[in-house]
């Protein structure tokens, strides 16, 4: 019983499409159309053919009357007329009564009849034609009354026949007219679609352009969105532009261009914090700039710092390959560092950069110019003071000689690196295929305490021990494994809440491994489509960094991702932010800003500008802005004031 | 005493009873004959009279009004005399071709009366119509089409009369428009009868409200009983 009223009540709840209303208006008018005239024309020819009938008894009984006036009054003479008149003729009675009433003759058919009409037509156009009446006299006196009565069978059928002939032509009609109704709606309402597809895209936050289409009110509708759609592409782009200058201003040195001490130390601290932290630092100094400062001149020394820069930039383009952040500051007036995660073999590297700068400085011969570096990996449990006072203590060893020196510190054993990483290998592969896998949740809570959602990750449950995902994830990159922990997840997650009534919003982050793997992505969501209630709960989060770097990869996904009715979110954003240009065309649910920017907020009013920017940019646009990794209540408290819309809990930081 | 006390109890009851018998009887009838009769509503017909044919015509329509009343009454014997002499009266004999300028046109009592002239049909309608609106039964009248001889000549011409029969089987008095007397049919050797006819049947499915019908047009009979119940007679 309380089913059946659900359903009642969904059936009453669901929409109905213009076409689908249009078609019940011309549904409806067509029927109205055949079946009154169909009505209208049986009942129009039912009424000319009595008409006609009763003229006919009229006129005959007339005409009849007047010979019988004028004959003898001879029964059998009188008998005989009024017989040949029935029996050549198509008469259904005949009858002459005398005046007192009294029949003299009669004559009434009584064959049957063969009739193609059903009984249902006849009974309901029975004919009702009155009997023609005249007088005949004999001589001065009153013979009689005669009665004259015509077939109305015939044209019973007569009119059945041309009601089925009127009832073939009006459908034949009618049908046609459907014909031209399909034609003309699909004409008429060709680029609604269209308008749709956009108005449903700036409803999900997405503000597109498209073709205006010759219809009066779909071209007004389209011109205002698109006015709508392209104020906000500019007002983004300014914004975008203003916060570019605005963040590089706040991180970067004025003079080279470079990360500013501040904000390294703050990518330092990130990188280091992930408990696999893995990578190179280079310390450079440049030696007698003042001089050259001194001796030839400022504008010389700034070229030089220029062309120094440019030099680090360059050494790190050519050995992209080997790594995956990187980042080059510059530390004080005379300090440079660069920061390579992944590497481990770090002579080649120095070697390279030391004769770059070797020809550097021979440009530069009538001052005695210096560039020395020293460099060190970086062990997993270095801190930032730790590790910057090692690499300060090698420098000070290269640079005891004049000229042009390297100092490497490649102490961590290469190949402890290989067993790490089969062990991680084995350790993963095991968990995957014995299923020990569980989920954790991490909720994302607004400033007032209510979920906005929970991020799911996949924790590795092995002997007893459960792994979590900011521990294992650097190997499992490295191994390139993360395609297949994403999609075990999916399973999993699948498992556990395909069937949930609850509505909360699920976060889960794709690696960029399955965003690349067109297979990968296809399957996953055609997985979702089975799970239309788990799809509008999910909110699929990828890197910022992979965005930018793949952008039409990532719009198509976004638009698949809507698809299904699932949301998009973007993680780890910080300088890439004003990069994404278009932001305003992907109908993003969330940013969630990467906690180099969030880190100790409180000290860097640049940030706070920076942060705030990116929170009314956001907002414009409908997208939340929450904020990873922060502890402290104070930088809380700021983000807050910012605009920021809430918090992720706390994990365990991954690179 | 007691009984007597009662009885003068009863007597006013018994008065106010009769009254309402009385009337009620008197409805009866007058509902009777009404269904029998032909109804005229002489408001329209005196509008319409003032309106085609001048004031000083109204006259003759509330003569005919009165005439109609004044007849109600009386046996159908006289009611045929009083009828007869009414329209011999008021009418003068004129032709058709001088009259309405056409070979044969038929004229409805009104137009008969608006001109105060006719030829034989038109003398015979007004005096069918005038008979039905007393009351005269449709069987006991024949409009009959006779082929008459010109006194003192030989020749021939095509006239019409109204029949009024005592019975149905029996000889018709015979209504003239070229003679004031009404006499029997078996005196009027100068009439040879053709063909009659009256109103019988043709109102199809005795339907006198059926709304115009188009075919009535096509028939002149049919076409003036149509023009006569525009100016108010209640066929």
């Amino acid at each position: 019983m309380v089913s059946v009223f659900k359903v009642l009540k969904r059936k009453r709840n669901k929409t109905i499409t213009l076409k689908q209303e249009l078609w019940i208006a011309i549904l409806t008018v067509i029927i109205i159309g055949f079946v009154s005239s169909l009505l209208i024309s049986t009942s129009s020819a039912k009424e000319y053919f009595t008409t006609e009938l009763r003229m006919k008894n009229v006129d005959n009984a007339n005409s009849l009357a007047l010979m019988l006036s004028q004959m003898n009054k001879d029964p059998v003479e009188i008998e005989l007329l009024i017989s040949a008149t029935f029996d050549t003729g198509y008469y259904h009675r005949i009858e002459l009564k005398d005046p007192q009433g009294d029949t003299i003759i009669k004559r009434i058919y009584r064959g049957e009849l063969t009739l193609n009409a059903p009984r249902w037509f006849r009974h309901l156009y029975s004919l009702n034609v009155a009997p023609g009446i005249a007088q005949v006299s004999d001589g001065w006196q009153q013979f009689g009354t005669l009665y004259v009565e015509s077939h109305s069978e015939y044209t019973q059928d007569a009119l059945w026949q041309s009601a089925v002939n009127l009832f073939y032509s009006f459908l034949a009609v009618a049908v046609s007219a459907c014909i031209a109704g399909a034609y003309f709606l699909s004409k008429i309402l060709s680029p609604l679609s269209d308008v749709m597809k956009q108005a449903v895209a700036l409803g999900e936050k997405r503000f597109i352009k498209s073709k205006v289409p010759r219809t009066y009110e779909f071209a007004k509708l389209v011109t205002s969105m698109n006015q709508l759609s392209s104020r906000f592409s500019r007002t983004v782009k300014e914004d975008r532009r203003r916060l570019e200058e605005m963040r590089f201003k706040s991180q970067h040195d004025d003079l080279t261009g470079l990360a500013n001490r501040e904000y390294f130390n703050a990518t330092l601290d990130t990188f280091l914090q992930n408990s696999q932290a893995h990578g190179a630092l280079f310390l450079f100094r440049v030696i007698n700039l003042d001089a050259l400062s001194d001796q030839v001149g400022r504008v010389e020394m700034v070229s030089f710092l220029r062309r120094f820069s440019e030099s680090l930039v360059v050494f790190l383009e050519s050995n992209e390959d080997s790594f995956r952040e990187s980042q080059i500051a510059r530390m004080s007036h005379v300090d440079f560092l660069v920061l390579f995660s992944d590497v481990s073999e770090l002579k080649t590297l120095s070697d390279n950069v030391l004769n770059i700068h070797k020809q550097l400085v021979a440009e530069f011969a009538q001052v005695e110019l210096g560039v020395s570096h020293s460099c060190s990996l970086i062990k997993a449990d270095d801190t930032r003071g730790e590790l910057l006072t090692r690499v300060d203590q090698l420098l000070k060893i290269a640079i005891a000689q004049p000229g042009c020196n390297a100092y490497i510190n490649d102490n961590v054993p290469v190949h402890q690196e290989h067993i790490d990483a089969d062990q991680w290998r084995t350790t993963i592969e095991t968990a995957l295929k014995e299923n020990q896998l569980e989920i954790a949740l991490y909720p994302v809570s607004s400033f007032s305490g209510s979920l906005l959602q929970q991020q799911i990750s996949l924790s590795l449950l092995l002997n007893g021990e459960k792994y979590r995902f900011g521990f294992y994830y650097q190997w499992a990159h490295r191994l390139h494994l993360l395609a297949r922990l994403d999609w075990s997840l999916m399973k999993l997650m699948i498992l556990e809440y395909g069937d949930s009534e609850d509505e909360s919003i699920l976060a889960i982050e794709l690696s960029a491994d399955t965003l690349r793997d067109d297979m990968a992505v296809a399957s996953i969501l055609t997985g979702l489509s089975a799970y239309p209630n788990l799809a509008k709960r999910l909110c699929f989060e990828v890197r910022a960094g992979f965005a930018v770097k793949e952008f039409s990869l990532f719009r198509s996904f976004c638009s698949q991702v809507h698809c299904i009715g699932a949301k998009v979110a973007l993680k780890r954003v910080g300088a890439e932010f004003t990069k994404l240009t278009k932001i305003q065309e992907l109908g993003l649910e969330m940013i969630k800003i990467d906690t180099v920017y969030c880190h100790n907020i409180s000290f860097s009013e640049d940030n706070q500008t920076f942060l705030r920017g990116v929170c009314s940019l956001a907002h414009s646009l409908g997208i939340k802005v929450v904020a990873e990794g922060v502890k402290n209540p104070s930088d809380q408290a700021i983000l807050h004031s910012l605009g920021f819309d809430g918090l992720v809990a706390i994990e365990e930081r991954v690179g | 005493m007691l009984s007597k006390g009662i009885v003068s109890a009863c007597r006013f009851a018994w008065r106010y009873r009769f009254f309402s018998i009385l009337f009620f009887l008197v409805l009866c009838l007058t509902s009777v004959a009404l269904a029998e009769r032909l109804v005229i509503e002489f408001s329209t017909f005196i509008q319409q009279m003032q309106q085609r044919y001048g004031a000083n015509r109204v006259t003759v329509a509330r003569q005919w009004q009165g005439m109609l009343q004044h007849a109600a009454g009386l046996p159908e014997q006289q009611q045929i005399l009083v009828v007869n002499d009414f329209f011999a009266r008021t009418l003068r004999y004129q032709t058709d071709i001088e009259l309405w300028k056409q070979n044969d046109y038929w004229a409805t009592p009104l137009e008969t009366m608006g001109k105060g002239l006719g030829d034989c049909e038109d003398y015979a309608i007004a005096k069918y119509v005038s008979l039905r609106a007393l009351g005269i039964s449709d069987d006991k009248l024949r409009l009959i089409y006779v082929k008459a001889q010109l006194p003192g000549t030989r020749q021939t011409q095509a006239h019409m009369v109204l029949g009024y029969f005592t019975q149905p089987n029996a000889q018709p008095l015979i209504l003239d428009s070229l003679i004031v007397k009404v006499l029997p049919a078996a005196k009027r050797t100068d009439l040879s009868p053709v063909f009659s006819f009256n109103s019988k049947g043709l109102w199809a499915n005795n339907s006198t409200q059926s709304v115009a019908d188009p075919t009535a047009r096509l028939s002149r009979w049919r076409h003036i009983l149509e023009q006569t119940r525009k100016e108010g007679v209640k066929w």
